[in-house]
């Protein structure tokens, strides 16, 4: 297991694999993204109830997952650095840091562009806005802890800490804050049940979300490529 | 017994430094008087807002000073003694988060009273805030040791350890803050007293694990 990771997370194989990797994600990203916009914007309905704002949902919804799904990638690879001690994990990281506050921030805006033709308003201290900008907080300041040491390599390893420490307090955060009872729409995907959303909408949306998984992942390798050339050169 | 004596030793170290248990009071006082100034002292809000008000300036007082918890050991050479020493690091995070809770949160407790009547606020009510802050505060002395663990070695460590921190400690204020919303109404506050006091289990079974590894991995790679 060990040996097979640490080939996979050398910074030659990787590079090599992601420069192969590529061209597929791009071809993957843009079909995906353009069936996503067709079919969102002309081929799906306007919902019964929100009339044509819905059809923000094609971006919110992929911002708010990936915003948590980069944040789970990160943990991944903070434990694949404490238990493998795989120096790449920590590359990966930090490529994936402003990624993911990135799509935080876009979810937070789309969200709240959102909510002002349907609640009547901009912000409120909602249980799931709430949480979302603490996870913006959280990237922050995984952020500017890697940046704030003399040495890079402290910096990598105070950032897995907090990383680790944050992973496990995100369901603790998100359900203390639905404490406060909430004004959010219920969850539109759950794996567990039946999407309570038609199917001519579903598509799209799930094409969009595959379209930004492939677009976070191109932005990944890309840095990460510059990130290993610089340190082999 | 390596954990009395560390003890003793560092709860000597501290009360000879009494400018320092000073201090945080100092700020807690300020900082109410600043919000009763904020809300133009109008009482009604006031009295509404004070429990509020009082965990927010003890959380905020709490992290003030808790980027210097290690920094001393860490600079007289304590901190490497105490991990080559065969005992182990978690005894001496242990020792660390106790005192900085005797010097910063027992003082804030011991006011407590004195503030609350300056609030107007009940005798109930002002036992209900004493007893959730007994439960919470121990929480954010172990997030602050974990901060203060993490930062110890980095730039501009004050204001970087509140801003880890703070988001870190949000489910222990909202629990808090709600046990002493459903007392005042007269509701039963059990539910949220226990998710409390489960936070306070979690925090002190897993945190010092890791605060110890944060000072351990610190150091090693300084």
């Amino acid at each position: 297991m060990k040996h097979l990771l640490q080939h996979l997370f050398s910074p030659k194989y990787f590079y090599q694999f992601s420069r192969k990797c590529l061209p597929w994600f791009y071809f993957i990203f843009f079909i995906s993204f353009f069936y996503g916009l067709i079919g969102g914007l002309i081929l799906s309905p306007p919902d019964y109830q929100q009339g044509d704002a819905f059809r923000i949902i094609y971006l919110h919804v992929p911002f708010s997952f990936l915003s948590l799904f980069i944040y789970l990638a990160m943990a991944t690879f903070a434990l694949l650095g404490f238990v493998w001690k795989i120096k790449l994990a920590d590359i990966l990281m930090r490529a994936s840091a402003p990624i993911g506050a990135s799509f935080t921030l876009l979810a937070l805006i789309t969200g709240s562009l959102w909510g002002k033709p349907m609640w009547g308003t901009y912000w409120i201290w909602d249980a799931r806005l709430t949480s979302e900008l603490i996870l913006l907080f959280l990237y922050l300041g995984y952020i500017s802890l890697t940046q704030a040491y003399p040495q890079q390599q402290q910096g990598h390893l105070a950032g897995r800490i907090i990383v680790m420490v944050g992973i496990i307090n995100i369901p603790i955060i998100h359900y203390s804050v639905y404490w406060w009872n909430t004004l959010h729409q219920g969850a539109t995907l759950s794996k567990l049940s039946k999407p309570s959303i038609a199917n001519n909408m579903l598509y799209p949306l799930l094409s969009m979300i595959i379209a930004f998984l492939f677009y976070y992942l191109i932005l990944l390798f890309l840095r990460t490529q510059r990130e290993v050339f610089k340190k082999l050169q | 017994m390596f954990f009395l004596k560390l003890l003793i030793l560092e709860f000597k170290q501290n009360i000879r430094r009494y400018n320092d248990i000073f201090m945080p009071l100092w700020f807690l006082i300020l900082s109410m008087l600043i919000f009763s100034i904020g809300f133009q002292q109008d009482s009604s809000i006031l009295k509404k807002t004070a429990p509020s008000i009082i965990w927010v300036s003890v959380l905020l007082s709490l992290l003030l000073s808790a980027n210097q918890l290690f920094t001393q050991d860490d600079d007289n050479g304590f901190l490497e003694q105490v991990l080559l020493s065969p005992t182990s690091l978690l005894t001496f995070v242990w020792v660390k988060a106790i005192i900085y809770w005797l010097k910063i949160c027992l003082p804030l407790l011991l006011l407590l009273p004195v503030i609350g009547i300056s609030f107007s606020l009940s005798y109930f009510e002002i036992k209900i805030i004493a007893i959730t802050l007994l439960l919470g505060t121990p929480s954010f002395v172990l997030f602050a040791t974990l901060g203060a663990a993490i930062i110890l070695r980095a730039h501009h460590n004050a204001i970087l350890l509140s801003l880890l921190i703070l988001p870190l400690c949000i489910p222990i204020l909202i629990f808090g803050l709600s046990i002493i919303d459903d007392a005042s109404c007269g509701l039963s506050f059990t539910t949220p007293l226990c998710f409390l006091s489960a936070l306070l289990l979690t925090s002190a079974t897993l945190l010092p694990f890791v605060t110890a590894f944060a000072l351990r991995t610190g150091i090693h790679y300084a």
